[in-house]
């Protein structure tokens, strides 16, 4: 032989002078076969029970000597199933390689390494997996092309992992990662991965449509974007987000990090598309579909639109539990004078529903009129001595039994001139609407709390869990210290159910009126009759405005402002209601004599308060 | 102070509380459990006070 292997592909590097009658045979054999595979050509290379090396082999003026674990060749095919991970060994010197990782697993799947001759190599294959490989220097490394239309009119139509052949095999998994962030000396940012559809070819004749991000998961999986603890964001002029085969599309932003601190979860925003132009049209409207069928808008003006019925806790009428909360109904007086150490009963007097009670000295309490658009508070006046004073409402069982076990809102307005602790106090009747007195309540606590108030009024509120005993009636009562002077005012006080405090519920005047009157009202007396002789009587049916909650205690009478007062011929024992059976069913009216009697005028409270 | 309503000689069915000390205001308050007047005076009697008679009062 007179002639030597080049470095890196074994090439023949034939002695000058030598190979007389062989050269050409040296070259076909040793230079152009070799050059040929290590251009173009491909080896299949089967990886299975074992480990595979291959090695550069040279030509001889009567042989290729190229075989099965030829190194030169360009690109290596792997085959066969291997059963546990194998390394491919490729020659210590300068080269590069297209492997196509056909082979699979059995029982794996199992990583193949690509080595240099004498190192133990850097990276592996997957099953399935396609790359460049090239000699550093030291060991293979893989080149990763980007892989970019840029430049090429030609479809990539897919990146796709290997279905393996064996069953029971998962299918290899492909990731597209964007680059962590450094963290030598300072964090950096991790890389943001892009997936952009084309935009649409524009010509004078007209445009083209720009193409869809199809983001799929497989059947039975989510489609999870997340960040972390960065936002997930889908947003495209004219893409969407589609289920496909009737599955679900849920969108989850990230939860808080598990941690020792306290960390929020990351919201979710749909941003409809905004007008633009010389003359902007309109913003994009949020629109819900059932199907094919519209079933709710918010259009750009903040105006929601619902196909059908609202079904929400807290948005509408009728949300407070308490009546009057507005203070604007006061059927008995407008002021009174609150005795110091009184009863509950005698606390309601001047606003509806409200007691007032205080203790050390008398107080005052009146309906007043408000400031801006409220028209009415309520205002206690203090005065010397006084030790504590309170607001309480008891409400019905019935009217809030649906509370128990939930979290409802407690809202009030409060202003005090003198002090700056406000206590309210939440109680449930122990029995179904029986509360006891101040002196013998016979109530749970539910909970208590303060309110830092000041002389401006002010809204405050806070929740209340409702245990589900608490099915028997609700009270809540407002306290303050020794309000020995100044004034102490409320209004719009509200209890809901849920936990936040919405907007006060003002309901028209007369169903408040109505409200109250289930509870107290005046009761109006305009009987007359022919007598036949003294004590010849009349009954009726006492006429109340609205049903009371129950049999109504009964006032003296008194004369009825609406009504001027006519009295003839009316019995000694005046005029009263009279309790038939177990109702107040009947008012009576008694004769001195024969003739004409009447009694016109004249009205009696009738009060069923809690 | 409570003083007890009977009509037509009948079991009283009321119970009349004085507001004031000369007896010319007062409640009357129907023997019914759910009417809080009326559980007030229950207590009242639980406390060993006793109403006054009931004028027989016609009807």
């Amino acid at each position: 032989m007179s002639y030597t292997p080049s470095t890196n592909l074994s090439l023949p590097l034939i002695t000058t002078g030598t190979e007389s009658g062989t050269w050409g045979d040296v070259v076909d054999n040793g230079l152009t076969q070799y050059l040929d595979i290590a251009i173009a050509g491909g080896l299949s290379v089967s990886i299975t029970t074992a480990n595979v090396t291959l090695s550069n082999t040279a030509g001889t003026s009567s042989a290729t000597n190229i075989g099965s674990t030829t190194a030169q060749y360009a690109i290596l095919n792997i085959t066969g199933n291997k059963t546990a991970a194998r390394t491919l060994t490729l020659p210590a010197s300068s080269k590069w390689y297209f492997i196509n990782n056909a082979g699979g697993s059995t029982g794996g799947p199992f990583a193949l390494t690509i080595a240099a001759s004498g190192r133990s190599g850097v990276f592996t294959l997957a099953d399935g997996e396609r790359a460049v490989v090239a000699y550093n220097g030291t060991d293979y490394v893989k080149i990763t092309p980007a892989i970019t239309g840029a430049g090429v009119n030609t479809d990539i139509t897919a990146i796709t992992g290997t279905q393996p052949t064996t069953s029971g095999t998962a299918g290899s998994a492909v990731a597209i990662t964007a680059g962590k962030g450094s963290s030598t000396t300072s964090a950096g940012s991790g890389g943001a991965l892009s997936l952009t559809a084309g935009a649409a070819g524009t010509l004078a004749t007209g445009s083209g449509v720009g193409g869809n991000v199809s983001l799929t998961a497989g059947a039975g999986n989510s489609l999870n974007a997340a960040g972390t603890p960065g936002s997930a964001s889908v947003s495209a002029g004219a893409s969407q987000i589609a289920g496909q085969n009737g599955g679900n599309i849920t969108i989850t932003a990230t939860d808080g990090y598990n941690s020792t601190t306290t960390s929020s979860g990351g919201n979710v925003t749909i941003t409809t598309g905004a007008a633009y132009g010389t003359t902007p049209g309109t913003n994009g409207a949020l629109i819900i579909k059932s199907g094919s069928t519209e079933r709710m808008r918010i259009n750009s003006g903040g105006n929601a639109v619902f196909v059908n019925e609202i079904n929400t806790p807290n948005t509408f009428s009728f949300k407070n539990r308490f009546f009057n909360g507005a203070m604007q109904i006061a059927q008995r007086a407008t002021s009174a004078t609150i005795t110091a150490g009184s009863t509950i009963a005698a606390g309601y007097s001047t606003v509806d529903r409200w007691y007032v009670y205080c203790t050390g000295a008398n107080v005052t309490a009146a309906q007043v009129a408000g400031t801006g658009a409220v028209k009415n508070r309520l205002q206690i006046t203090g005065a010397a001595s006084v030790t504590a004073v309170g607001i309480g409402q008891r409400i019905e069982q019935l009217n809030s039994y649906d509370l128990a076990g939930s979290t409802a809102t407690l809202s009030v307005d409060i202003s005090n001139s003198l002090l700056t602790t406000v206590t309210w106090t939440a109680y449930y009747a122990n029995t179904a609407d029986t509360f006891g007195t101040l002196a013998s309540p016979t109530r749970t606590q539910i909970a208590t709390g303060t309110f830092t108030v000041t002389s401006t009024i002010t809204n405050y509120n806070t929740q209340i869990s409702i245990p589900s005993a608490a099915t028997t009636g609700i009270e809540v009562v407002f306290t303050v210290g020794a309000q020995t002077s100044g004034t102490w005012v409320v209004d719009n006080i509200q209890l809901e159910k849920g936990s936040i405090a919405t907007s006060f519920d003002y309901r028209p005047y007369g169903t408040e009126l109505a409200l109250c009157q289930r509870y107290f009202q005046w009761v109006s007396f305009n009987l007359g009759f022919t007598a036949t002789g003294a004590g010849a009587s009349l009954g009726t049916s006492v006429p109340y405005k609205v049903d009371m909650r129950t049999v109504p205690s009964f006032a003296t009478l008194s004369a009825d402002p609406n009504v001027a007062q006519t009295v003839t011929n009316n019995g000694s024992n005046a005029f009263s209601a009279t309790y038939s059976g177990v109702s107040a069913g009947l008012a009576a009216l008694y004769s001195n004599t024969a003739g004409s009697c009447f009694v016109y005028g004249y009205r009696s409270a009738a009060s069923a308060e809690l | 102070m409570y003083k007890l309503i009977s009509y037509s000689g009948e079991e009283p069915k009321a119970v009349r509380k004085y507001v004031t000390e000369d007896k010319t205001q007062w409640w009357d308050i129907p023997m019914n459990p759910a009417n809080t007047d009326y559980q007030e005076y229950f207590r009242w009697l639980e406390g060993g006070n006793t109403p006054l008679p009931a004028d027989n009062v016609s009807a």
